[in-house]
């Protein structure tokens, strides 16, 4: 049996195809103002990559903040539910979930077969956020892929002491009119996120095995940060931006 | 998201409907000692509209149920009450007494002291000066004398009206959630009920039963986000919910102590203390003699009291291993990210 989730999310559209439970195609593209034509346009490359057609697949589950908006899906399940799941897909020994996306961060507890016992969310802040770093990248004209990257590199950490995105901006201007070098602002800023996901995940019990999820789980610098904040270390799956579809595949499959 | 159910809203157009409407944003307002004024009393919902009057004279960290009440009488949207009555309940409540009589004096204050402490022999006696002081100020604004045999026919006809609520709330889980608190709003705001009731929901036993605590009742979202994602209200720990309803007052003997004896007899709001009446022994009974599934607290955003309060009641819910969520409403709660929560919530209960 083929199902299908599909995660629309503030910034890209993720969409996972399994095959009686296992993970077959994935696809990601940029979500847009149209959530609806992203959700159809996500799952067609994911089933042109697996060789299916959409009447092949028995069951289809929408998540993420677009969920609602997903043309044709039989149940809308919220991310939560679905990173749960799909973390403990890719990462069986899970018991804490980390997702952090576009414009939100979640600190997800996991207890057997993915099922969330309890969790913490910031939805209203974007400081510890995907939408972060992209400011500071922008600031500090760096390529996003590269901002992780360029953070471990510093030999020091530039002291980011806004807990706002925008006065955090000003203070990165400010270090680099001081002439503070760029890769020891881009480390501030990563250690600022870090500190800001660490105080809300702070607030469920971590255990591990703890699993990075969400767009920024690439970002290697602030998986590193992250470890040093809550003392355990971060698991980063391959597939941990698709963690969030793969759940609700899994959830489509009953 | 708009409210499915817009009546929530009263807005100052129904005032003129009422008969010396005064309005009201606390509980512990002793209702029936105004009615038997001859006002009416009307509590003051807030409203996501902001006119920017209240901002001039409040901090930005002030609840919005205050600020709300402040901004739509700056604007001129209460000029139809007759009068305005807030008891003593935090700094906030304090604070808008002041800002009201210095910006809003042609709708006179009445402030009603009640007793931080409310055991003991002390907390009556002090009570019931207020409540005699409250009479004669009352009494010297409108020129009337408020009779003992008023006072008693006005505490029979709000304990009539604690009882339909009551029966209401013994049946909350077979409403949908906006119908139910629509129901709740109208009997604090002395509305009469909508021509068409809402028709009870058959029962159904696959809907998280959930209790609500917190100081909130205005915003209709969290009532529409609990209703969209199937569950059910089956109970609350809200200031102005069933806590509000649940004691009438003796309709025999003097007035004013029957008043006094409801005040200090109802489940304590976060800021008042009864050290054997204790708002974590009654949300645990709540939460097991409702069967519930889970526990909502609709915090609404700088009410700092009830802050404090759920960090213990949290606490007691996990050692029986309850679950519970924390939502913050704010001046226009976003029902998008309110439904995220609450969803994740309920797909955690099933």
């Amino acid at each position: 049996m083929y199902t299908a989730g599909i995660d629309v999310g503030a910034i890209t559209a993720k969409a996972a195809i399994l095959s009686d439970g296992e993970l077959l195609a994935t696809a990601l593209i940029f979500a847009g103002y149209d959530r609806a034509a992203a959700a159809l346009q996500v799952l067609d490359q994911a089933l042109t990559q697996a060789g299916l057609t959409r009447d092949q697949i028995a069951r289809l589950v929408a998540t993420g903040y677009g969920r609602v908006q997903v043309p044709g899906a039989d149940r809308t399940v919220t991310e939560i539910t679905c990173h749960a799941r799909g973390a403990h897909y890719l990462c069986p020994d899970v018991h804490t979930v980390i997702d952090i996306g576009g414009q939100d961060s979640k600190g997800i507890a996991v207890g057997p077969g993915g099922k969330v016992l309890d969790f913490v969310m910031n939805d209203k802040c974007a400081a510890g956020t995907g939408r972060f770093l992209e400011v500071m990248a922008h600031a500090l004209e760096v390529d996003l892929a590269d901002f992780g990257r360029l953070a471990l590199s510093a030999p020091r950490r530039a002291k980011i002491s806004s807990t706002c995105t925008v006065f955090a901006e000003s203070e990165v201007i400010t270090h680099l009119t001081a002439g503070v070098p760029r890769d020891e602002i881009a480390a501030g800023i990563h250690e600022a996120i870090a500190a800001r996901i660490a105080t809300m995940v702070g607030r469920i019990r971590v255990q591990d095995v703890v699993v990075l999820t969400g767009g920024v789980a690439r970002n290697a610098g602030v998986a590193r940060m992250l470890e040093e904040k809550l003392g355990h270390a971060i698991l980063v799956p391959e597939h941990a931006q698709l963690a969030g579809a793969i759940g609700a595949a899994l959830i489509a499959g009953g | 998201m708009q409210s499915p159910t817009p009546n929530l809203h009263f807005p100052n157009l129904h005032f003129p409907n009422l008969h010396s409407p005064i309005g009201f944003l606390t509980a512990y307002v002793p209702e029936e000692l105004f009615h038997a004024a001859g006002f009416t009393p009307v509590f003051i919902f807030h409203t996501p509209d902001d006119h920017g009057y209240a901002r001039a004279h409040l901090p930005g960290f002030t609840c919005w149920i205050a600020g709300s009440a402040l901004d739509q009488a700056l604007a001129g949207e209460l000029d139809g009450l007759a009068g305005m009555a807030l008891a003593q309940t935090c700094d906030t409540m304090q604070g808008l007494t002041d800002l009201w009589r210095r910006n809003v004096p042609h709708i006179p204050l009445f402030h009603f002291g009640m007793p931080l402490r409310l055991d003991g022999p002390s907390a009556r006696a002090y009570l019931l000066a207020e409540l005699r002081s409250l009479r004669e100020r009352v009494q010297a604004v409108t020129g009337r004398p408020i009779s003992d045999d008023a006072l008693r026919e006005s505490i029979a006809l709000y304990n009539r009206t604690r009882t339909l609520v009551r029966r209401l709330y013994a049946h909350a889980a077979d409403f949908a959630p906006p119908a139910l608190y629509a129901l709740v709003r109208a009997a604090l705001s002395s509305t009469p009920l909508p021509p068409c009731s809402p028709a009870p929901l058959p029962s159904c036993s696959s809907a998280p039963l959930l209790l609500l605590v917190g100081s909130a009742l205005a915003d209709p979202v969290l009532f529409d986000v609990i209703a969209q994602v199937g569950a059910r209200v089956a109970g609350d720990l809200l200031d102005l919910g069933e806590r509000y309803f649940a004691v009438d007052a003796a309709e025999d003997g003097d007035p004013l102590e029957a008043i006094a004896d409801r005040l200090l007899a109802m489940v304590p709001t976060p800021t008042k203390h009864h050290p054997q009446h204790t708002r974590t022994a009654h949300l645990l009974s709540l939460v097991r003699e409702r069967n519930a599934d889970g526990v909502i607290f609709a915090r609404q955003k700088f009410c700092e009291p009830h802050g404090f309060d759920y960090v213990q009641l949290a606490h007691a819910l996990d050692q029986v291993g309850v679950p519970h969520l924390l939502v913050e409403l704010e001046q226009a709660s976003q029902a998008g990210q309110l439904r995220t929560r609450v969803e994740a919530f309920v797909e955690m209960l099933a």
